[in-house]
């Protein structure tokens, strides 16, 4: 029987210079996903990322987990997914995770045969970066990917060494563990072993037996003693959840690469050993001194010859091909879209404006981030003097032309800022059945119980988001201040938005209803968002007649000064009607009037087409309201 | 120093440092599970303490799991003796306030008194200088309960949902063993690509024969038929479904349900039938009919209920007062529904006429969801303001009419049950024997139905309810799950999940006929409504 060589393990580079490189590597590793992915907003999601687990420090939820196969392994991703919260914890749980790959990878090539492929072990670390990069979510099956390969490199260090008896017993000893620990990650346990024995020991009778075990295992132990009926749960990459759910499922085939890299080193290492073998046998009965396959031209074996002599040059060398492969992956498959969705939701989430403004810009053309820009401008007090210096459309105030699936995250908080608070549970409801009952759900989904008055439901929220990590002390906060104060009237939050709250009777099909606003402004007319969102709404749907109706409510509404939209607005009433506007105590602004009457006057000269007089417009008025009146496309709403 | 005796030594280590962690844990168990007892006489209080689920005054089945209990009392340590005439007395010492009761004892102790009272003492002992008290044991006036002579069935099969419907992540029904806290997932959505598996229906409260309903983007809808040990596909949508006794044809209606919003009150949502009708599912020609009686097209029926005998069929009927079929209509708060029934004779399978039991316009509210008693005296069902879906009616309570009663005096008298709350009552069913009732409240959360067990005696007096009893007793404090339709039944599933979801998927299901259409839109006709599950 031939046995793979066991040499050291990366005889180009001593250990120091392969730790130099390591240490490197992983510390660049670590830097771009804390710093250029922000593995903090995998955790928040945006709502776009569905399959994020949530995770109880309690027993129960520890036992529960315990009691089936591939528990474990989530468990232990459900309690690091968690880190993910703080950036640069999140960051490290990775490379951690990427490093421990590395060392598997390291090992399965050693056995394998591939001493001078050692650089290879840096494959799954790139593409948990590129996986990362592109902002998807699969630690619970790299986790259990590890557990798996953990558990080959544990038998491959046996295999080595002992007899067909003792390779068994570790195989079987293992292969509970590893199904145990990974459910379904144990068939690539099982499949690498067989590989192993079957081309690399030539262990015939042992790899079969392997197959019949890896075959019974998932059954015996899953389906008869556990009682399953998903013998291999949904640690391997093709359970259906993650072709069914786009949101899931992509950049699968980063997944299938990185399981299917340990079964393919070692076909290619049996391959390669049988090929080696062959090729000695000719050269013994041909005397050929040289390699196998061909002979080096002179030229080229003295440059190898001298690379391999130089130690330094040789670790130089592969250390920048390492780094430069890895910059250009990680760099090149960074989802910057992606990443400026999660940053501009990250933001408004937080209620961190002048962020939300500054990442909008980079990402005008998705309707989530202008729908947290519009939020942002009127949280900066600039909506009605700014919003048309943006992409406007009357579907992005409240997101009703997205499938309302997709509607329930980003406009929850918008609907509570409001005073809508049915609205606003209604979607907490749908995401905590979409998105899971994590601490980002739970906690709004509490406090609009809380201010709705439903304590036992805000309770049950409070107390599952007392479980968590990082929102334990709020929600223990906001306990004991039930205990002593049930009406929470010190609260000032829930006392502001029980003041905001709409106590009329709109019935609908789909929130909010038309009438909400003027029964928002009708139970607290210094609603100031609900009349803002209002005017911008008739203006984003061209109801001027409306808008004007309601021009006396600025005042009542507590404004200064017009917003300069809202006066534009008037003055395109007023020349679109030729009907007196009055406008209460506010001084109407002779530059607008100005401006009106110049745009106007340019749209007359081209009489009346406004498709000849863009040209002209659009430099000088693009951002003003009179432009978005001429040439805004119709919308679904009108 | 050699490598084999480096591992000696490591080996050494690693052996010590096990050993010691193994004593630590041990002495750390040992110290925190060292019973606490109160020393007695101690202090008597002149109030009963206050404990979480409140299993006060309550009467219990027999084969009820234990009823552990958070002591809401300011306490440091907490006893707590279960004692009753017959038995040993059960001593539990608390963890923290958390009494978690010895399932052993008992069950030897409950079964052993029935008919009798169980005396619940509690002890506490309050922290040192808390409010000027010593650090000394106090006992509370004893809480006492009364365990029923009659058990409740062994099984409970309910439907448990987060509170969200339009993702239909994770939608399934399970079992629970009455006597202990196992859950056992009957069908999951899991198995079947997501959907929703709901309306389980059991005939007889045996499992042999069982309907399940199943919506599915994938699959389709379809009802699941079990069987004895077969499992197979009906593929129709089957709605509210009863079986008749004879166990040879089901009733179900067939629902356009719509789902709205509402804006300012507290249920945030609203579901209504714009339009249904009755039919029924014959299990021998395999074939679904109806009457004219149950598809009346100006009227809304649902909510199918048979009576033991098989002779008639109770339901809920509404008239259908408006014209368009795809809108709310302005007046929907004056949906309402009568109970009605009709006679049935299964050897002719000839069909009577309707008869009102009890009429909207008389009562004011719409009377949904009957539920006979086995024995036929008793009939149980929800009264809400309006509408067809009590569990989004905060007004909806359970009433009761004494249908023996009504047979002699010819007026169905609907008699408010005292166990109702300011909450949200409904989806009840009865046990076996008459006995016990299980029923959804949203009592104590409005967001997260919870399910309740009452005894109902010959008198057609309703106990007081128990909340289904949870091996930990804080586990309702952070349960994010609605349970719905709770159906007590004799004995367990006998179906496995996996040939229940084989036949969701089967593709290949023989196809029925429907004998009467209505204005069912198909799944992707663009309607703005969206279908609720059943919650």
């Amino acid at each position: 029987m031939q046995r793979p060589d066991r040499q050291p393990a990366d005889n180009c580079s001593p250990l120091p210079g392969r730790v130099l490189r390591d240490v490197v590597f992983y510390t660049l590793l670590y830097t771009f996903l804390w710093q250029t992915v922000g593995i903090h907003l995998i955790f928040h999601g945006a709502g776009r990322i569905t399959n994020f687990p949530s995770f109880y420090t309690t027993w129960r939820f520890f036992t529960e987990h315990l009691s089936a196969p591939g528990g474990p392994a989530e468990y232990v991703s459900a309690f690091l997914s968690q880190l993910f919260y703080y950036s640069w914890l999140g960051a490290l749980v990775i490379t951690v995770q990427a490093w421990l790959l590395g060392l598997c990878a390291a090992c399965v090539l050693s056995v394998a045969g591939f001493k001078r492929g050692q650089l290879m072990r840096y494959v799954p670390a790139l593409l948990l970066a590129v996986l990362y990069g592109r902002y998807t979510y699969f630690l619970p099956i790299t986790m259990a990917l590890l557990v798996a390969l953990l558990c080959v490199c544990a038998y491959l260090a046996t295999a080595q060494r002992r007899a067909k008896g003792s390779s068994l017993a570790v195989f079987a000893l293992l292969s509970l563990v590893c199904y145990y620990g990974a459910a379904g990650a144990f068939l690539l346990f099982a499949l690498v072993c067989i590989i192993y024995e079957l081309l690399l020991s030539k262990r015939w009778r042992l790899g079969s037996a392997y197959t019949i075990f890896a075959l019974a295992v998932p059954f015996v132990v899953g389906g008869l003693g556990f009682g399953l009926s998903d013998v291999y749960s949904q640690s391997l990459p093709f359970h259906w959840t993650l072709r069914y759910y786009h949101s899931r499922g992509r950049w699968i085939e980063i997944v299938y690469a990185l399981h299917l890299l340990a079964p393919a080193v070692i076909v290619a290492g049996g391959i390669w050993s049988m090929l080696k073998s062959s090729a000695h046998e000719q050269h013994a009965t041909a005397q050929n001194p040289k390699t196998p396959f061909r002979k080096r031209s002179g030229q080229l074996r003295h440059i190898l010859s001298w690379y391999r002599q130089s130690p330094r040059l040789n670790w130089a060398v592969q250390t920048v091909l390492v780094l430069g492969i890895g910059a250009a992956l990680a760099f090149g498959n960074l989802d910057r879209k992606r990443r400026n969705c999660l940053i501009v939701d990250y933001y408004a989430y937080h209620k961190m404006w002048p962020e939300v403004l500054a990442a909008g810009r980079r990402q005008v053309t998705d309707r989530f981030v202008m729908h947290a820009v519009d939020r942002a401008l009127y949280h900066t007090g600039r909506l009605g003097d700014e919003m048309f210096h943006w992409p406007q459309r009357p579907e992005l105030l409240f997101l009703t032309d997205v499938p309302r699936k997709q509607a329930h995250w980003p406009t929850f908080d918008l609907y509570l800022e409001m005073g809508l608070l049915n609205a606003a549970e209604h979607a907490l409801m749908e995401c905590l059945e979409g998105l899971g009952d994590r601490p980002t759900v739970l906690q709004p989904l509490a406090l609009v119980n809380m201010v709705k008055g439903n304590l036992g439901s805000a309770r049950v929220c409070l107390g599952a988001l007392s479980q968590t990590l990082f929102h334990r002390d709020w929600a223990e906060r906001y306990l004991r201040l039930l205990d002593i104060d049930p009406n929470l009237a010190t609260d000032q939050r829930v006392q502001h938005l029980r003041s905001l709250a709409l106590e009329h009777e709109f019935p609908s099909v789909m929130p909010p209803a038309p009438g909400m606003f003027l029964g928002l402004l009708e139970k607290n007319p210094r609603n100031q968002i609900a009349f803002e969102y209002m005017m911008a709404s008739h203006l984003l749907n061209k109801r001027l007649a409306t808008f004007a109706k309601y021009m006396p409510w600025f005042e009542r509404a507590g404004y200064t000064a017009l917003p300069t939209h809202f006066e534009e607005a008037a003055l395109a009433y007023v020349y679109g009607t030729r009907k007196p506007l009055h406008m209460g105590n506010y001084q109407p602004r002779e530059a607008l009037r100005r401006q009106t009457e110049s745009a106007l006057g340019i749209l007359t000269r081209h009489g009346g087409d406004k498709r000849a007089a863009l040209p002209e417009l659009a430099p000088k008025y693009r951002h003003t309201y009179l432009f978005y009146y001429l040439y805004a496309p119709p919308s679904q709403e009108q | 120093m050699s490598i084999s005796s480096n591992r000696k030594t490591i080996a050494r280590w690693i052996g010590g440092i096990c050993a010691v962690v193994v004593i630590g844990m041990c002495a750390v168990l040992y110290g925190t599970s060292r019973p606490v007892r109160p020393t007695e006489p101690c202090p008597l209080l002149e109030r009963r303490p206050t404990i979480r689920p409140d299993y006060t005054d309550a009467v219990l089945p027999p084969n009820i799991a234990p009823l552990n209990f958070v002591v809401e009392e300011d306490a440091s340590d907490c006893f707590v003796r279960l004692h009753a005439a017959q038995g040993e007395p059960i001593e539990v010492t608390g963890k923290g306030r958390k009494i978690v009761i010895p399932q052993g004892p008992w069950h030897r102790l409950i079964a052993a008194n029935r008919g009798s009272t169980l005396s619940i003492d509690v002890f506490i002992r309050t922290p040192e200088g808390a409010k000027g008290q010593t650090n000394q044991w106090q006992r509370f006036q004893t809480i006492v309960n009364t365990i029923a002579t009659e058990p409740t069935d062994d099984y409970l099969v309910y439907r448990r949902i987060h509170p969200g419907h339009a993702t239909w992540r994770k939608i399934g029904v399970y079992q629970r063993d009455l006597r202990s806290f196992r859950e056992k997932t009957i069908l999951d959505n899991e198995q079947f690509r997501e959907g929703c598996v709901n309306c389980h229906t059991f005939c007889n409260h045996r499992t042999d024969k069982m309907l399940l309903g199943i919506r599915s983007t994938h699959y389709g809808s379809s009802a699941i038929l079990v069987d004895g040990r077969d499992a197979r596909q009906i593929p129709t949508k089957f709605g509210y479904t009863a079986w008749h006794p004879n166990g040879r044809l089901a009733a179900f209606s067939v629902n356009k349900v719509r789902q709205i919003f509402h804006a300012g009150t507290n249920e945030i949502r609203d579901v209504f039938d714009f339009d249904s009708l009755m039919a029924y599912y014959r299990t021998d020609t395999q074939a679904v009919e109806t009457s004219p009686a149950l598809s009346n097209k100006d009227r809304l029926e649902t909510y199918p209920a048979w009576s033991p005998d098989g002779k008639y069929l109770y339901f809920c009927s509404a008239p259908l007062t408006w014209d368009n079929k795809e809108t709310l209509p302005q007046e929907y708060d004056q949906i309402r529904y009568d109970l009605v029934r009709v006679s049935y004779d299964a050897k002719t399978d000839t069909w009577g006429d309707i008869e009102t039991l009890v009429a909207a316009q008389e009562t004011g509210q719409s009377a949904l969801l009957p539920r006979i008693s086995p024995d036929g005296r008793w009939l149980l069902l929800s009264m809400c303001d309006y509408g067809c879906f009590p569990v989004y009616r905060a007004s909806s309570d359970l009433y009761l009419i004494d249908l023996e009663a009504a047979q002699e005096t010819g007026r169905y008298e609907c008699r408010r049950l005292d166990i109702n709350s300011d909450a949200s009552e409904s989806w009840h069913s009865f046990s076996s024997n008459g006995r016990w009732i299980a029923f959804s409240s949203k009592r104590l959360s409005h967001a997260f139905t919870r399910t309740f067990l009452a005894y109902l005696d010959e008198q057609g007096r309703v106990h007081k309810p128990i909340l289904l009893p949870q091996k930990d007793p804080l586990y309702y404090d952070s349960c994010l799950w609605t349970f719905s339709v709770p159906e007590l039944v004799t004995e367990p599933v006998r179906v496995s999940s996996r040939a229940l979801a084989r036949a969701v998927r089967d593709k290949d299901a023989r196809a029925i006929r429907m004998p009467v259409t209505m204005a069912t839109p198909q799944a992707d006709s663009g309607s703005p409504y969206t279908e609720p599950l059943r919650e």
